[in-house]
């Protein structure tokens, strides 16, 4: 009895005076501030987490589907609102988190997100120790490209948006109004120049992370952007708002843009470092390949797909959700009518569906080959692990419950790897930049200049190696932009640019008209309308969010909502 | 009776090892002539009890009966023999001459002052002057719940059970004492036998000795934690006497309480047609195809499925199986159970299913008149099986499966996929065709206590405790490639039946995980209690005490098997393998605590009760706080003016009580001061195509952050009636909630950046009061009918004094000073039901006739989103409370128990769509068409494309009032008379049915349980239903 005393005396001692070392205990599974900024290691795999904010389009509904290159097969609010032009600030469909993913990593708060980062890394970099300053000059350069490629996604989508460039804390003020459409570019050109100041991204090769050739690349984007007539037209498609500022530039000369856009395009053509992928002799296969290559001259800049994580969605995700349903696939994205017939004839006529009925598919662009499933394609079924080669039937298998345009997408599937999700995945990159894209680019600047003779040489590369003839140099004037457009309509197909190409081109009222498709009988084919798509023009920019309007008063709403 | 106990020391045993002490008077007694007294000492049913005292009154002689009761003692005559044992009355008998006596002892009930469990340890309910409320074990046995929340919910007043599902081994009810306080986690904290956070759900029923619930400030004694309430669950201890069993079997059946009427292949065709005609579009369905839908003459082309019936029986089975054990001698006490559980799913074939296995043993025992120990060691085998699909996917599928889709072909094969998009089809998914989810919990559960009484001050003991908890969770989730087959609708086979095609569906890979949980504890508390001048009554307690837990896991997964057996990881792909692990970090506390209580002559009362403690969870410098707790009472019926007026009669007992308080809750994540950054889940692929680990700011930390604290206070009363017949308690609470922690997600724009990482920041205040009342009636007629009524309810209301909002909310927007969780809402005001509604209400440019009318709340003659409103409704109910009823007659007992709510609403949203998804025959029958333009349901819509079934524009239209009244447990049981078991050598035999949620009153909830808090997206109730149950059983003693 005695001897118990003492010694819960003595617990009872031990407990408090080792209270404190007690008490600090520490996460586990996660790293504090200190610990990562100051290992180079750590702040680099900081840096591949802002990588993965770039925006990856195969999602359950395209990016091609809010636009007239695709149908999504169920109809949602998440595309319907978009397709029938009815968002707003309350309801921005694919515009705002979503269960379809649709638009993911273009969100307002995703994009703010990563801006975040960005601006924790640069508030963060200077004190790191680095043993290669090389290294860190780097990776500061390629912060400055991801953050103008943030800024990018929210100028195309809103316009002049709030510049924010420092790491906003708790208790902030958090009213901080919009800048400038003019500012908001200048701001995007600024951190891509910074990107490649100082040769910080001179000995970069990795084209999953920011170059120099990807910094001027998406320069030429960004600039042949701001130089398009949305954003010089003064408002003129909306009466009364009172800030065309925010929406556009209201003083300044367009040529001046065009001609700033031309510069950039020629300063990737300059660096020699790039060229279009020619590889196969028949043309056809030669386009279908390209999107099949673990590396090209023709990629600029690419995400690689994480496969062992997140081995789902990997890049044949388009194989399995938008792929035949004799496939396999879902057939949830269809190719549109539209889109289809605006491939032309290999004699670079316009294919005219009415006159080409009985044999549409002959004699066509051969990229429409590479790109679209028709009725009579060859294609390989999948019966669950045996590839076996058979042919698109529209009336029969194909038909997904009667419910399809006739067509499916074909760019971007490997074949001969797609196992769809039970075996090994397609491990191909997506192109996020390619050097068609800047030839194209390059024209249109010019075109915009009224440069007509570079544009139709820039367009002929590009027609070239796709194995069309030449566009005849009698073609001027709104002929040649309206074959431009088509051009590029043709040759970056569901890659992202079309939904912002028919705005800031002002031709959205057009291109979201009826959505087609085709039937056959047996014999003959004809088109209907698959589907009613509508347009207004408060679509032209996405509206922001009620909540966040809500959150910071300083925000002023976009044109025709409310 | 301890007093006896404790005396017994003293004596001399003439059988008995104890010290022999001189005593004078043997001597004398050696003088006169002694004579032989023997006999047995029985309880009143006969049975022998042994090791009761048999002494000689005014001597330390004694002897103590033996296993059969007997006892053989010299006695003088004129001498009187006293009887005595414990919980039994002490008998006395004078002896004259040799004799053979039997004695009768009869069970001492009234006597022993009932005693309530409190924080470290217990006090008699009279003289308690805080607000604390009990259930005991056998009112729970009761219930057929496989869970305990469960079977709480109703029993007790200001107790809040709201269930969440109905799914073996995932059925729980989320508790809230008084409502809710808090934005936050308004779990309360759960002490199981003196340890903190072990499970209330799983406990085995029949180990409970009593379930209280602290529902004030006499919480305080726990601290940061005690501001939501604690509940203490005490396990039966056992008893000196015989060693008593008692087996009870009982066997169940289970279905939905309720299930939504959908529509049926005929009525969904026309709903799809009307879709299309409001989509100008030409009828997916003909006359006749609609025909043959309702005629059934083509099964396999026109099939008409009710999903339900096709995936689930009619009953499913349950059984429950125990046996205790308890009995002792004086110096060592045990009590044992054994307990075997399990329940089967709802599903035809189902993968879904429960056991449990319990093992309990609680040992007591006496080192000698000083020391005494106390072991307890609890087992428990949680096994889980779940289908691969979850049941939430399940029960969606069910729900929107369209009928006009075979489930399983007419030849019984299973049918297609649902849509062309999904691999689902529940007929085979619900099966262990499709692979099993697995899981097996082990729980340990062992704590000791010593308790030392210092022998040389009178009053003051030590006690030990220690606890050491694990609990280990081993799950092996296997899924599998199934068989779906599907048709084209055209093809047939040579016998001319329809040639169905193969197709191999769902995936393939086996996830194997093991999570690990470690608790322990360690207290030291010295207790001091003395009565002076017996009228003054001193009660101390002091205490220190640390807790540490913590939890681990981690996994494994290949996919890819190349067949269904074994489902063993190497048989899988090795190049689809995938680990998984983590570990949180530890939780410590490091607590101070203490209780002082004086009583003044059993009338004035007052405690102050305090824990002084520090916590891991927060900054060095902000992690400790002092919680203090004050209550008095005072107990007017002991006042002598009282006892002699004639309001005694009436009133035999009246105690005012009132109390305040200070109290934390840490139910918040961790670190919360910490800038931390996370593992991103998916790797960046770098161009030379390694995988690189990515980091990511997860939490902008706040050093600042800090426990919730609550200001309680508590006027309550207690009082008896009518010979005691009558009791009843009321109290009045009002609490306040500062400093409560909310991630202010509402004010800080997503601009910042911060949306997903913002830290909590004490900034929340929220006000809650209320009242909650228990009347209990028990009386007996003619000495054979025995019946009980209890009626207990509460109210809580909260308003929200400070809350995070943005900072251009309207004024029908805001949340402050209004309750809390509530959401914003469009308010619907009908149905356009003509053109002439439309032309009348401002309307989105979309709206047509059928469409729902929103009001233009904000009057600037446009719907946007400023009409939006918010409706201080959520889906915890204001009003709470049950209705006990039991009587007793002729061997016959029976006990019901209502439960009822109201004031709680919850959003039910139809579903519905062309091409995917069925409706709800509710909805069939009421909505508008053209030729019922004054329905009150708007028109057939198609999946989420109107703006008034769009998840963006929540509106009132889909809110339900969820009050109910339910029967929520009956019980009748027929106990055997004794004399018939005798024979058959059983000393009791009782056979019983029952039932759980047999019937329930819900006006406006119809279509699903009302009491189901939804899960996941919630969108229309969907999950697995909550079960009714109908029990048998039979309970046997010997």
């Amino acid at each position: 009895m005695k001897r118990i005393i003492p010694f819960i005396i003595l617990a009872l001692t031990l407990f408090t005076v080792s209270c404190n070392d007690y008490l600090d205990t520490v996460p586990g599974d996660q790293y504090d501030d200190a610990a990562v900024w100051s290992s180079p290691d750590l702040i680099e795999d900081f840096v591949y987490h802002i990588y993965q904010g770039i925006p990856y389009p195969y999602q359950w509904y395209m990016s091609a589907s809010l636009v007239d290159e695709a149908v999504p097969i169920q109809n949602d609010g998440v595309v319907t609102r978009v397709l029938t032009s009815t968002m707003t600030p309350e309801e921005q469909g694919a515009f705002a988190d979503n269960w379809a993913t649709c638009m993911e990593n273009w969100w307002w708060e995703s994009v703010y997100t990563n801006i975040r980062s960005c601006n924790m890394f640069f508030s963060k970099i200077e004190s790191a120790e680095f043993t290669s300053e090389a290294r860190k000059e780097q990776l500061i350069g390629e912060v400055h490209f991801l953050r103008g490629y943030f800024y990018y996604l929210l100028m195309a989508q809103y316009g002049g948006v709030p510049l924010v460039d420092y790491v906003i804390n708790i208790g902030d003020d958090y009213n901080i109004p919009r800048n400038t459409f003019k500012e908001t570019v200048d701001f995007i050109v600024a951190d891509l120049d910074a990107a490649v100041s100082d040769d910080r991204l001179a000995l970069q090769t990795d084209k999953t992370r920011a170059t120099a050739g990807a910094a001027f690349a998406l320069k030429s984007r960004v600039l042949l952007y701001a130089a398009s007539d949305l954003y010089n037209c003064n408002a003129s498609w909306t009466s009364g708002y009172s800030h065309p500022e925010l929406i556009g530039y209201v003083d300044g000369s367009q040529a001046d843009r065009y001609q700033a856009a031309k510069d950039a395009a020629k300063a990737v053509m300059d660096l020699g470092a790039y060229n279009l992928y020619n590889e196969y002799s028949d043309p056809a296969e030669n386009f279908q390949q390209l999107f099949l290559q673990m590396s090209s001259a023709e990629q600029i800049f690419i995400t690689q797909y994480d496969k062992e994580t997140f081995p789902y969605w990997a890049t044949d995700w388009l194989a399995w959700v938008c792929g035949t349903p004799s496939y396999g696939g879902w057939g949830l994205n269809q190719v549109t009518g539209n889109l289809a017939d605006a491939f032309e004839n290999t004699d670079g006529t316009t294919f005219d569906f009415n006159a080409q009925k009985n044999d549409p598919y002959s004699n066509r662009d051969p990229r429409f080959y590479a790109t679209i499933l028709y009725n009579g394609a060859p294609w390989y079924v999948n019966s669950w692990g045996y590839l076996s080669d058979t042919n698109i039937d529209i009336s029969g298998a194909d038909s997904n419950s009667d419910n399809t345009t006739g067509y499916y997408i074909k760019k971007f599937i490997s074949p001969g790897e797609n196992d769809y999700y039970y075996g090994s995945r397609q491990p191909e990159p997506y192109i996020q930049i390619r050097y068609a894209e800047v030839l194209l680019n390059y024209a249109e600047a010019c075109l915009g200049l009224g440069e007509e003779g570079p544009a139709r040489e820039a367009m002929n590369i590009v027609r070239e190696r796709a194995g069309m003839p030449d566009i005849p140099s009698s073609e001027t004037g709104s002929d040649l932009l309206k074959r431009y457009r088509n051009e590029r309509r043709v040759e970056l197909a569901w890659e992202t640019h079309r939904f912002f190409d028919v705005r800031r081109w002002m031709i959205a009222a057009e291109a979201y008209g009826d959505a087609t498709g085709v039937t056959y009988d047996g014999n003959t084919y004809s088109s209907f309308v698959f589907e009613h798509h509508a347009w207004n023009n408060s679509h032209y920019f996405i509206p922001i969010d009620y909540s966040e309007m809500q959150k910071n008063t300083a925000l002023i709403q976009n044109p025709e909502y409310n | 009776m301890v007093l006896t106990g404790l005396s017994l020391a003293g004596f001399a045993f003439e059988s008995g090892t104890g010290p022999a002490l001189p005593d004078n008077r043997a001597h004398i007694s050696l003088q006169t002539k002694t004579v032989t007294v023997t006999g047995t000492v029985t309880e009143p049913n006969g049975n022998p009890i042994s090791g009761a005292t048999v002494v000689i009154r005014g001597t330390t002689k004694g002897v103590v009966t033996d296993i059969d009761g007997h006892f053989s003692i010299l006695v003088s005559p004129g001498e009187t023999l006293e009887f005595s044992f414990i919980g039994y009355k002490a008998e006395a008998k004078e002896i004259t001459a040799a004799v053979n006596l039997s004695i009768i002892l009869q069970e001492e009930l009234k006597t022993v002052e009932e005693v309530v469990v409190v924080g470290y340890g217990v006090q008699k309910k009279a003289t308690l002057s805080g607000s604390v409320t009990s259930v005991k074990g056998t009112d729970i046995e009761k219930s057929p719940a496989m869970n305990v929340t469960n079977s709480i919910g109703g029993t007790l007043p200001g107790l809040v059970a709201v269930a969440q599902s109905g799914e073996p081994g995932e059925d729980y009810s989320s508790l809230y004492i008084r409502g809710r306080s808090t934005l936050n986690d308004n779990s309360p904290l759960i002490v199981v036998d003196g340890v903190p956070n072990r499970s209330l759900e799983r406990i085995d029923p029949s180990t409970i000795e009593s379930v209280t619930v602290l529902k004030d400030a006499s919480a305080a004694i726990y601290g940061s934690q005690a501001a939501n309430g604690v509940i203490l669950v005490t396990t039966k201890r056992g008893k000196a006497g015989k060693m008593a069993f008692t087996a009870n079997f009982t066997a169940g059946l289970s279905r939905p309480t309720r299930i939504p009427e959908l529509t049926n292949s005929a009525e969904y065709a026309t709903l799809v047609n009307e879709v299309d005609t409001y989509d100008g579009q030409d009828p997916t369905y003909s006359e006749a195809e609609i025909e043959k839908y309702a005629n059934g003459s083509d099964p396999w082309s026109y099939p008409n499925t009710d999903w339900f019936k096709e995936v689930l029986k009619d009953w499913s089975m349950q059984s429950n199986a125990n046996i205790t054990m308890s009995g002792g001698n004086e110096n060592l006490q045990t009590f044992v159970s054994i307990s075997s559980r399990s329940q089967d799913g709802f599903f035809k074939n189902s993968a879904s299913k429960y056991a449990q296995r319990d093992l309990r043993a609680n040992i007591d025992g006496k080192v000698n008149q000083y020391i005494s120990i106390s072991v307890d060691a609890s087992m428990r085998l949680e096994q889980r099986d779940f289908p691969t699909a979850s049941s939430s996917t399940i029960f969606r599928s069910l729900m929107t499966a369209r009928p006009n889709q075979v489930a399983k072909w007419p030849n019984g094969l299973p049918g297609p996929p649902l849509d062309a998009t999904s691999q689902d089809n529940p007929v085979v998914q619900a099966t262990p065709d499709a692979g099993r989810d697995e899981s097996d919990n082990y729980v340990f559960n062992v704590n000791a206590k010593l308790n030392i009484k210092i022998p040389w001050v009178k009053g003051l003991s030590v006690t030990a405790t220690g606890a050491i908890d694990r609990g280990l969770d081993y799950q092996k989730d296997f899924s599998k490639l199934y068989s779906l087959y599907t048709w084209d609708g055209s093809t047939l086979g040579s016998d001319g039946l329809p040639s169905l095609v193969k197709g191999a569906y769902g995936s393939s890979s086996l996830i194997q995980r093991l999570d690990i949980s470690k608790e322990y504890l360690f207290n030291t508390l010295v207790s001091y209690q003395r009565t002076i001048n017996e009228i003054h009554d001193i009660n101390l307690l002091a205490g220190v005490e640390v807790i540490e837990n913590n939890s681990n896991w981690f996994s494994a997964e290949r996919r890819n098997f190349t067949s269904d057996f074994p489902a063993e990881l190497n048989f899988g792909d090795s190049n689809s393998q995938y680990a998984n692990g983590s570990n949180p970090g530890k939780n410590r506390w490091l607590n101070y605590f203490g209780r002082v209580n004086y009583a003044f002559g059993n009338k004035y009362i007052a405690e102050f009760v305090w824990r002084y403690q520090g916590s891991s969870k927060f900054a060095s410098d902000t992690r400790w706080g002092f919680f203090p707790g004050i209550s008095v009472a005072y107990r007017i019926s002991e006042e002598d003016f009282w006892k002699n007026s004639n309001i005694s009669k009436t009133i035999n007992n009246l105690k005012i009580r009132a109390s305040w308080g200070k109290t934390g809750n840490d139910l918040i994540d961790p670190y919360q001061f910490f800038s931390l950054y996370s593992q991103y889940w998916q790797h960046f692929i770098t161009g030379d195509q390694t995988s690189h680990s990515t980091y990511y700011e997860s939490l902008a930390g706040n050093v600042k952050a800090q426990w919730e604290e609550a200001r309680q206070t508590d006027v309550g009363f207690d009082m008896t009636l009518l010979d005691n017949k009558l009791s009843v308690t009321a109290d009045y609470f009002n609490n306040l909630r500062t400093k409560i922690l909310i991630t202010q997600t509402a004010s800080v724009p997503a601009m910042t950046g911060m949306s997903d990482i913002l830290p909590d920041v004490n900034l929340g205040k929220v006000r809650n009061r209320g009242f909650d009342f228990e009347l209990a009636w028990s009386d007996q007629i003619n000495n054979r009918l025995k019946y009980s009524i209890g009626l207990n309810g509460s109210y809580a209301k909260n308003k929200v004094l400070f809350f995070d909002e943005a900072e251009g909310y309207l004024d029908w927007q805001k949340q402050t000073g209004h309750p809390m969780k509530s959401e914003l809402y469009y308010e619907a005001i009908g149905v356009f039901h003509t053109q002439a509604d439309l032309d009348k209400y401002p309307h989105l440019d979309e709206a047509r006739t059928g469409d729902v009318i929103f009001k233009d709340v904000s009057g600037d003659g446009k719907i946007t989103g400023d009409d939006m409103k918010r409706t201080y409704k959520n889906i915890v109910p204001k009003w709470t409370g049950g209705l006990t009823l039991s009587c007793e007659y002729n061997g016959f007992d029976l006990t019901a128990l209502f439960q009822g709510q109201a004031g709680a609403v919850r959003y039910v949203q139809d579903l519905g769509g062309k091409d995917v998804q069925n409706y709800f025959k509710s909805f069939y029958d009421k909505r508008w068409t053209e030729d019922n333009p004054n329905a009150d349901y708007p028109r057939t819509f198609n999946r989420n494309d109107e703006y008034w079934v769009s998840s963006e524009n929540p509106n009132t239209f889909w809110l339900h009032k969820t009050d109910f009244i339910r029967l929520k447990n009956l019980e009748l049981g027929y106990t055997i008379p004794s004399e018939i078991v005798n024979k058959i050598g059983l000393e009791n035999l009782r056979v019983h049915v029952g039932g759980l949620n047999l019937f329930t009153y819900s006006p406006d909830m119809k279509d699903f349980d009302p009491e189901l808090e939804p899960k996941g997206d919630g969108f229309a109730g969907e999950g697995y239903p909550l079960q009714k149950i109908v029990t048998a059983g039979v309970t046997i003693k010997f």
